[in-house]
């Protein structure tokens, strides 16, 4: 509650929220840099395989931003305050946004590798059940006028569709083949050149800056929002 | 705990009591569920030698699309005659009224279901019901998982403007491990398969009605609250 509250006097410095665009703005820059012209070319794969530098970390950051409706919902719930409930909003649309650039990325890459935009395996039927359950969170928010209604709602629904989610998994594991390729098995095999790695850590910093950038904006204006209702409301306008 | 099942039983009886005496909804949705059945026929040109193949998932999508208007329904007829807020305001807990609705629901499907299984048998002359007890158990387990995120979702979307497309919308991709689980536990039952087959689907569907129902009666009151 304090730290929402502080991050939101921090953004308030128009210094602050300039700094972290730049900051993404070059980190996304050395991450194109270093994956599409320094990484090393693919043994077995051809250049469409630089997608993963982008690929995996959408997916890591859809998967962060709906766990941060589930936990925001959870603290909603528990506190009652509204903030907890506009981090869990913009979580969500977050969270909509990444996965279906994951999706995206992954059907581009898909096409050329398995010769299809779409296969009905595991990890992409699951990434998909995932957006429609987060789109149908949106959908409901867009719905619901009265703002303790809408909270209460979204909260509920954020907190079932996260508890789903690796019942979602792990049923579609058992339904479908793998096709998936894993390639980073753990952290000492990566089974990629050291070349690769560095460019997937600063890919990965790059839409972490991106995140944390997007989310701070929309966040605040978010709350800005809110202000200017309630003082709309106050002011019978 | 003793109140609570007496209030639930009250709040279920005058649902029944009710349905029992225009018997008008249960009537309707049987013969969607059997429209469905009868459309997947010409969808799918099923003959003898496929129709096996094709039960399980022509059932559950029967069950589910049934289960949904039962559902929609469920918490409408309590708005539509602005009852809801009298039973918002009685002094019963709100676990009372989420099993009441729950159970309503609950056998609601269950009777269609005695209804629509036979009927899908005859129609295809596919035997569904050969290990009776399992498959029982099956419709029973994925009704229970079925109806519990159902009652929840019916609750929430019953205030919403769009009520009758949300209430699919936000329900079913909820329900794709259930519907999982539940299909292919029932075509390898039809498929007369190992045992070994279908009682770890079994055992997952339990898993998944035990989890959501837990959930579900954790987090109703807040529902509850705002209707």
């Amino acid at each position: 509650m304090q730290i929402l509250e502080k991050i939101l006097r921090l953004a308030d410095h128009r210094l602050v929220r300039t700094g972290l665009v730049l900051a993404s703005a070059v980190l996304m820059t050395a991450a194109l840099y270093l994956s599409l012209v320094w990484a090393p070319e693919a043994v077995g794969e051809t250049d469409v395989y630089r997608i993963i530098f982008f690929h995996v970390p959408t997916a890591i950051m859809s998967y962060l931003a709906f766990f941060i409706v589930f936990a925001a919902s959870a603290a909603y719930l528990w506190k009652g305050e509204l903030l907890f409930d506009r981090v869990a909003r913009v979580g969500g649309e977050l969270g909509v946004l990444f996965c279906s650039l994951m999706l995206l990325t992954g059907m581009i890459w898909g096409k050329q590798r398995w010769g299809a935009w779409w296969l009905w395996e595991p990890r992409l039927t699951t990434a998909l059940i995932l957006l429609v359950i987060y789109a149908g969170y949106l959908a409901l928010r867009n719905v619901v006028d009265n703002q303790i209604t809408r909270a209460r709602y979204a909260a509920v629904f954020g907190i079932i569709g996260f508890i789903d989610v690796p019942i979602v998994h792990f049923a579609i594991k058992m339904w479908g083949n793998i096709m998936h390729p894993v390639v980073i098995k753990s952290a000492s095999d990566t089974g990629m050149s050291p070349e690769m790695t560095v460019a997937l850590r600063v890919g990965m910093l790059a839409f972490l800056a991106l995140f944390a950038t997007v989310f701070l904006l929309r966040f605040r204006l978010e709350n800005l929002s809110a202000r200017v209702s309630s003082l709309r409301a106050s002011s019978g306008d | 705990m003793k109140n609570t099942l007496l209030s639930a039983r009250a709040v279920l009886m005058k649902d029944l009591r009710t349905e029992w005496r225009t018997r008008e909804f249960l009537g309707h949705t049987f013969m969607f569920a059997l429209l469905v059945i009868v459309i997947f026929n010409f969808a799918f040109k099923i003959n003898p030698q496929n129709a096996p193949g094709f039960a399980s998932g022509i059932l559950w999508i029967s069950f589910l699309f049934a289960g949904t208007l039962g559902l929609g329904r469920s918490f409408l007829v309590e708005k539509e005659n602005d009852c809801i807020q009298g039973l918002a305001l009685s002094p019963v807990d709100r676990t009372a009224i989420f099993l009441a609705k729950f159970a309503g629901n609950l056998i609601f499907l269950l009777i269609i279901q005695v209804i629509v299984v036979p009927a899908f048998i005859v129609l295809y002359n596919v035997n569904v019901m050969e290990n009776f007890f399992m498959q029982c158990l099956v419709f029973l387990l994925g009704d229970v998982g079925f109806m519990t995120l159902g009652t929840l979702i019916a609750a929430m979307s019953v205030n919403l403007k769009a009520r009758e497309i949300l209430l699919p919308v936000l329900l079913l991709p909820l329900l794709t491990p259930l519907l999982i689980f539940a299909a292919s536990a029932t075509a390898s039952l039809v498929g007369g398969d190992d045992p070994s087959a279908y009682l770890g689907r079994i055992r997952l569907l339990a898993a998944f009605d035990v989890i959501f129902f837990v959930v579900s009666l954790l987090v109703f009151e807040y529902i509850m609250d705002e209707l």
